[in-house]
């Protein structure tokens, strides 16, 4: 396991709530960092790690759904575990509507907690591996020169080389070697693990 | 006769008749000095309207000097006075009364003649005559003469019955004590208010402190001692037990008699049965204290969900904490130094949690608590720490700056908590509409030269409408949909009777600021 390098972000303006929510997530071994306020949190930067943000619903100044909003607007992903005083509705939908990882009442039974905060520090280990990925194959993706991206593209959609060819206006040989080439930058085996990466990154068939 | 003898006879005669002439001029000088004597008598007769009378009983021969004549309504010496022309000046009333007086002394030397009756005058005017009278009786016991006085006591009778109309019609009970504690007065009321007679009292100097509850006694005894020392007027009031056993409250307002050189003559006092305005003033009190009961419950009432969290806020830290200590112990080794710290936590939780249900328990109990001395500054923490959710529901700070230090004032703890209990709702209902974003409501407290505490609560609100600002803390003005418009005006009518002042006034910016000043206790104030 790898948790020690997840970190759990608490912001609660109550410093014996931000307190003994530390000294929880610590007991299981989670490193935490404590904020008094968004503002607070929004300062210290984005989580060099898997994280997850376990946020105090009402709070003088930036509210937890304010940080939220906040946090979304600026691209930040993180996910958010709401955790609530004096649960309303409206401000629960409002926070799953924007993408709460849970939203949770006080006083918290303390394995559901952990539970919402383990899954979403999953959640984000995966969104940051998922991440990663995409950007290492929009690395691979941007070494392509224009002819292979073209014949790539063709690739994905299924034709066969002569067809491709044709439509190029090249020779079938020369298609093979572009593809080749692709193959080998896009570093896949075969054309069915080509047709998934392509996917990821949402190609689509270009238009002719 | 010889001539010697005729010469002789002759000088003597001449010596007689000289003797004679001084007798004579002797006897003049002395029938003048008796008629100035007469005069005088007369005169002071005249004077003091005091007749004298003698009374020959043997010959019923009857002499009334000048005076009595004149207190009769008749012309000195107009006809000649008997037993039966006296009587027929007597007023009809008392005729028989005074038969009964004369007849009475004359049989009985022992038996003093000393009566008071009515005269009535020819021209039908009415005089009051008070008469005394000595009986001489001979040797065998009859009686043979008797003289007396006829004193016109119609003034002073008048004056007496206007001053003793004026103290026995007196609807509160009045008295005077003498110096040596005799009652030498007690007022009729006194019946009405304590069931007892003025005779009661008379006999009994001792009655009223008796009839005083011995809850009160001591304070009655004090006040008793105090009131014969120190000249001025004192007052008290306390409650006596009537003889019919009913409880009735009295004020009691008396001060020192003196005479002219400022000699103590004791103490005149005043006695009002105050039973039904004490009533009234105590159902007053009780329904006022009923009223802001329910002003602070209706207030506590919007505080309901800020006070669930502010009860959750302490409960999920000690859970928390618990369960995180739960989890430290079970580790090898266990983490003692943290479970330590767990439990220190959990003990100040407890207590943040015990203390909002105590500030609530307070502020919702009936009744109300005694004066005491309070710090401005403790009524202000707790109640922002009751409002504290609510404020955050609805995005607002409330922040504090408190004096570093206050002097206490004199008031009732709980009444001061509801002033600025309203104050704060007040401030959090006015924003409620104003626009998003940063928003505060700041509590400021501040020491005025000793003189007065100072209370500001500054919101940042739509502020108060100069033209209607007067209004403000009027029973039922509000401009708000769901205000009652109590808040405001049960906070004048507390900080009031506290001595204190509140008014409103718009800030710069934007908003208001509310103030409220309370005397600061005096020194030595328990």
């Amino acid at each position: 396991m790898k948790e020690a390098e997840s970190t759990v972000f608490v912001v609660d303006d109550d410093p014996s709530v931000r307190a003994s929510l530390g000294r929880l997530f610590k007991s299981v071994g989670l490193a935490v960092e404590a904020f008094a306020s968004g503002r607070e949190f929004l300062e210290r930067g984005p989580a060099e790690g898997p994280a997850c943000l376990v946020l105090d619903v009402r709070m003088p100044e930036l509210s937890g759904l304010d940080l939220q909003e906040e946090l979304s607007r600026s691209g930040v992903a993180i996910p958010v575990v709401f955790i609530t005083g004096h649960g309303s509705v409206s401000a629960s939908v409002r926070a799953m509507k924007a993408g709460a990882a849970d939203f949770l009442e006080k006083p918290v039974d303390e394995q559901q907690l952990l539970d919402v905060v383990y899954y979403a520090l999953e959640k984000d280990r995966r969104a940051r591996r998922e991440r990663d990925e995409i950007a290492e194959l929009r690395g691979s993706l941007a070494s392509l020169t224009p002819r292979e991206r073209e014949v790539l593209g063709h690739v994905v959609a299924g034709r066969p080389n002569k067809q491709i060819a044709a439509e190029l206006g090249t020779s079938e040989k020369t298609v093979k070697v572009h593809r080749a080439r692709v193959m080998e930058k896009m570093k896949v085996a075969s054309l069915a693990e080509l047709a998934r990466l392509a996917e990821k990154l949402h190609l689509s068939r270009p238009e002719v | 006769m010889d001539g010697d003898d005729r010469q002789k006879t002759h000088d003597e005669l001449l010596a007689e008749l000289e003797t004679l002439r001084r007798r004579l001029a002797k006897a003049k000088v002395a029938a003048a000095q008796l008629k100035q004597v007469e005069e005088a008598l007369q005169e002071a007769q005249r004077l003091a309207h005091l007749g004298s009378w003698d009374w020959n009983i043997v010959t019923n021969d009857l002499s009334w000097s000048d005076e009595v004549y004149r207190i009769f309504g008749l012309t000195p010496q107009e006809f000649g006075a008997t037993y039966d022309a006296f009587l027929e000046s007597v007023h009809p009333d008392d005729r028989q009364a005074v038969r009964d007086a004369v007849d009475a002394s004359l049989a009985d030397a022992a038996v003093p003649y000393s009566i008071e009756h009515g005269v009535v005058r020819p021209d039908g005017s009415e005089r009051v005559v008070h008469e005394r009278g000595e009986v001489t009786f001979d040797g065998d016991g009859r009686p043979v003469r008797m003289i007396g006085t006829v004193h016109d006591v119609t003034e002073l009778r008048e004056a007496e019955f206007r001053y003793r109309t004026v103290a026995d019609f007196t609807y509160d009970w009045e008295y005077w004590r003498s110096a040596d504690g005799r009652l030498l007065y007690v007022s009729p009321s006194c019946e009405r208010i304590s069931g007892y007679k003025p005779e009661a009292f008379v006999d009994d100097p001792d009655l009223m402190g008796e009839l005083v509850l011995p809850e009160d006694r001591e304070m009655w005894e004090a006040h008793r001692r105090e009131a014969e020392r120190a000249l001025g007027i004192h007052e008290i009031q306390f409650r006596i037990r009537r003889r019919d056993g009913d409880v009735r409250w009295l004020e009691h307002v008396c001060r020192p008699v003196t005479a002219g050189g400022g000699r103590f003559l004791g103490v005149r006092a005043s006695n009002r049965d105050v039973t039904v305005r004490r009533q009234t003033a105590v159902e007053a009190a009780r329904l006022r204290q009923q009223l802001l009961h329910s002003a602070r419950v209706a207030a506590m009432g919007e505080l309901a969900a800020s006070l669930a969290h502010e009860l959750t806020q302490p409960l999920a830290a000690i859970l928390s904490n618990a369960q995180a200590a739960l989890r430290l112990m079970a580790t090898q080794p266990p983490d003692i130094e943290e479970v330590r710290a767990s439990l220190v936590d959990i003990v100040d939780d407890d207590k943040r949690a015990a203390d909002v249900i105590k500030a609530t328990r307070t502020l919702l109990k009936g009744g109300e608590s005694d004066y005491a001395l309070v710090d401005a500054n403790d009524v202000v923490r707790q109640v922002a720490a009751l409002t504290r959710g609510e404020a955050l529901a609805r995005d607002i700070a409330i922040n504090l700056e408190l004096a570093a230090h206050l002097p206490p004032v004199w008031g009732n703890r709980v009444q001061l908590q509801q002033v600025v209990l309203n104050l704060l709702l007040n401030g959090l209902e006015v924003m409620g509409e104003g626009e998003r974003g940063f928003r505060e409501i700041v509590v400021r407290t501040s020491d005025q030269r000793g003189k007065n505490v100072l209370v500001a609560v500054r919101d940042s609100g739509p502020g108060v409408d100069v033209a209607h600002a007067n209004l403000l803390f009027e029973t039922f003005y509000t401009t708000k949909e769901e205000g009652l418009g109590m808040g405001l005006a049960i906070n004048r009518s507390i900080v009031e009777r506290h001595g204190g002042r509140i008014w409103a006034e718009n800030n710069a910016d934007r908003g208001a600021t509310f103030y409220v000043t309370l005397p600061v206790a005096e020194r030595g104030a328990k």
